[in-house]
């Protein structure tokens, strides 16, 4: 039995092009089906016509089915309480301010009996390990919880769908392993139908009955995860988003069973003499030129009560050279990005600057940079001779678009111009992969080498000092990394050095080869 | 405290109606003592007792300032610039003080004893949909308030009109982020039925107790008031504190009144004490 089917449908937004054309999908209960797709492939529309109280406007032809009747027949109250919903900013998908209200939030709305919703409200909270949380206020939980949160007040309706859009992609790897695995027991335990979008795969592939791949809104590929080789030709762009294993399974020239995981890629022969055959994926490490900014044991803390972030961290940015700093949550990473460019005073230890060093810090969220109404004003503001900037970002197509409107990459690099037209020498970014599918990290891994790099005009090259959760980013941009644990740089070393040496924060390569 | 923390939404809402109501409408400053010294104790056993200082600090300033503005009264203390300083401008001046700081006090127990998901469900009961607007405000505007501080810092705006402009900014930003709580709200069905509100507090033996004794001492403070217990007159010269038995009995009913959280908190002291 189908609970969805989509029969050739096509969408287009509202005075804009085609979104999606001629998508046929049957989904069977039950199953598990992971859809990716670059930015702007229509997977996100495809996500939101499966739930009509989320349907966008626009021209659609063909059906969707839900259980055999045309999805827009449903009763409100049954779309809502079987097809469950969850989006991908944590933050902005919370709408009420304690942890039990937002659990029970879609239950009052549906009309759930008081004595009911007691018990599903505490079942949840059990099955989900959130009973810790549920007095507290929802603003001071972590992007994982909050995720988590998300998915368990979907879940208190007993949804037979849940649709999953991105959810994992503002969250650190360990909180969206957690997210996932949460997402596959229901999928296990409830035998709840699960369609979710996603741009990071590794986690993803070996829990999914099913692989469909997008590409300019057409279902290029629909197969299980291990057919996928045999689906997709092994230069196509969307092989850079799969698992190390199934990459590298696929350049071997395998085309049948695709292992899925590090575990089955070790002992697949295909894959492991792909593995050692492949060259280093490192860039030629930089020493670099003048130090920019030196920071000695620097120690921060946020208040009187508060346990120090920061504890005799110690750090050196020298021109020319990408510096990538590793380091898991709480870790102290963005408080050194921070005091490194001024927005935080250490309590102990200094920040020493070389002279008219210009500091330029782009947040996790590149919006807070953003002030203006379109993508031209925003660079205009900024300084008159913009063009040859947007030019060198691949923003001349988007100049009239509205911030907002952007995808993340093209966030990222309006955010990133804006910043390199004031010539900064040190640039700080906070976690620039969030949200970005694979084409847009690797094009911004070679922006970051392009920046650092001394220009052919006799520009000298700027620093660069990254924070990030992604190893395969640091590997192919950085020319020095650093691991913060608890505060303190633990260990410093070019990539070529530290990946292979590290165990847990290495690449996923790395740990094919170990 | 915990009890007190815990205690059911009604109880604690009716108390502060009845108590903060007292204060501000007493004349008598049997009242006014009674109210300042039940705050004060809460203050001290809830561990903030250097608050229950600005209480005695506001009486003396109000005592001190008031004879400049009021020169009613008949007990003239002396004269400056020949204006006459009375015994009843400062008597009135100091109850002032402690009646204002007084209600000040409980202002500061409501924040911290009567949190925000208690009086949503005071006016979840009401009308669900207040509740829920209440419990969404109450969310939005901190992270408004921090979202307007991190776009202040990274942006760094140095004049005011830049201030203005990135506020803005922050302000249009978080209106484009709340389309994504709506769509939140609407995949989670709010709408498509008649709302149900969900309750964390259950009403049992312990909160008829409670409620009990408020609604009865508080009712009958209101009857001895009326009955006209407590009357005090300042001016022309100040009336005598009488001890008549509506007096007595207002005291006594308004005086329990102020002490009871206390009573709760040291008899949950006690036990605590008995358990280790």
């Amino acid at each position: 039995m189908n609970i969805l089917s989509t029969n050739n449908i096509s969408f287009t937004y509202h005075g804009g092009a085609a979104a999606l054309s001629g998508v046929t999908l049957d989904i069977p209960e039950g199953s598990f089906v992971t859809v990716c797709g670059e930015s702007g492939c229509g997977k996100s529309t495809l996500l939101r016509l499966m739930k009509p109280a989320l349907t966008p406007r626009g021209e659609l032809s063909g059906e969707l089915f839900y259980c055999g009747e045309l999805i827009s027949s449903l009763s409100e109250k049954r779309a809502a309480s079987e097809i469950g919903f969850v989006m991908q900013d944590p933050e902005s998908q919370i709408v009420t301010d304690k942890v039990w209200h937002e659990l029970a939030f879609a239950l009052e709305s549906t009309g759930v009996p008081v004595g009911d919703m007691r018990r599903r409200v505490a079942e949840m909270s059990c099955y989900f390990g959130i009973e810790e949380l549920f007095e507290r206020d929802t603003a001071s939980l972590s992007g994982g919880q909050k995720q988590l949160l998300n998915l368990a007040s979907a879940a208190a309706l007993h949804p037979k769908l849940l649709i999953l859009d991105e959810p994992t992609s503002q969250l650190d790897p360990i909180a969206a392993q957690g997210f996932i695995t949460a997402v596959s027991r229901l999928n296990r335990d409830f035998g709840v139908t699960v369609v979710i979008a996603e741009h990071r795969l590794e986690e993803l592939l070996h829990v999914s009955d099913r692989l469909v791949v997008m590409e300019k809104g057409r279902v290029i590929a629909d197969c299980e995860p291990r057919g996928i080789c045999g689906a997709l030709a092994a230069d196509h762009p969307m092989m850079a988003a799969m698992p190390v294993s199934v990459r590298l399974y696929s350049l071997g020239g395998g085309r049948e069973a695709a292992p899925l995981t590090v575990r089955e890629g070790r002992s697949d022969p295909v894959c492991s003499a792909a593995a050692a055959t492949l060259p280093d994926p490192y860039p030629e490490s930089r020493a670099g030129g003048e130090l920019l900014l030196s920071a000695r044991e620097l120690w921060v803390s946020y208040g009187r009560n508060q346990p120090d972030v920061l504890k005799s961290a110690s750090i050196d940015v020298k021109r020319g050279r990408v510096y990538a700093v590793l380091g898991g949550n709480g870790s102290g990473k963005t408080t050194l990005l921070k005091t490194l460019c001024g927005m935080i005073k250490p309590l102990g230890g200094r920040v020493k600057r070389a002279k008219s060093c210009a500091c330029a810090y782009l947040p996790q969220d590149p919006c807070e940079l953003f002030a203006e109404d379109t993508v031209k004003e925003e660079l205009s503001s900024v300084c008159a001779e913009w063009q040859p900037t947007a030019e060198r970002f691949g923003l001349c197509g988007l100049l009239g678009s509205h911030p907002y409107d952007l995808s993340g990459g093209e966030r990222q690099r309006l955010a990133l111009a804006k910043l390199m037209l004031k010539q900064p020498d040190v640039l700080l970014l906070d976690e620039p992969t969030k949200g970005m599918d694979a084409a847009a990290k690797a094009q911004l891994c070679q922006t970051l080498r392009s920046i650092s790099d001394d220009g052919a005009d006799g520009a000298v090259g700027a620093a660069v000092v990254l924070v990030t959760h992604d190893t395969e980013l640091a590997a192919a941009c950085a020319d020095i990394c650093g691991l913060l644990f608890g505060g303190e740089m633990v260990c410093e070393a070019p990539p070529s050095e530290f990946f292979p040496d590290s165990y847990f924060y290495t690449t996923p390569l790395c740990r094919m080869r170990r | 405290m915990r009890s007190l923390e815990r205690a059911h939404p009604l109880v604690s809402f009716l108390y502060l109606v009845a108590v903060m109501g007292m204060t501000v409408f007493t004349r008598s400053p049997v009242l006014a003592v009674q109210s300042a010294v039940g705050a004060s104790l809460l203050l001290m056993l809830s561990g903030s007792g250097r608050l229950a200082l600005m209480i005695p600090i506001f009486a003396a300033a109000s005592a001190l300032t008031n004879p400049i503005f009021s020169h009613n009264g008949v007990t003239v203390l002396f004269f400056v610039n020949d204006l006459p300083v009375t015994a009843e401008a400062v008597v009135y001046g100091a109850v002032f003080g402690t009646v204002l700081a007084a209600a000040c006090a409980w202002g500061i127990c409501a924040v911290r004893f009567v949190t925000s998901d208690k009086y949503i469900w005071l006016f979840g009961r009401i009308l669900p949909s207040a509740g829920l607007v209440l419990s969404c405000a109450l969310r939005f505007l901190p992270l408004l308030t921090r979202r307007a501080r991190s776009f202040a810092a990274v942006q760094g705006a140095a004049t005011l009109k830049q201030q203005l402009h990135t506020f803005s900014a922050c302000v249009g930003y978080s209106a484009e982020l709340a389309m994504s709580s709506a769509d939140s709200m609407n995949a989670r069905g709010y709408g498509s039925a008649v709302r149900t509100s969900y309750s964390v507090y259950s009403f049992g033996r312990r909160e008829c107790i409670a409620l009990a004794a408020v609604i009865l001492l508080s009712v009958a403070a209101v009857v001895m008031t009326v009955l006209g217990g407590g009357e005090f007159f300042y001016y022309p010269a100040l009336s005598e504190l009488k001890t008549r038995p509506a007096d007595i009995a207002l005291y006594i009913s308004f005086g329990a009144l102020t002490l009871l959280p206390t009573a709760v908190i040291l008899r949950e002291k006690m036990k605590i004490l008995n358990i280790e």
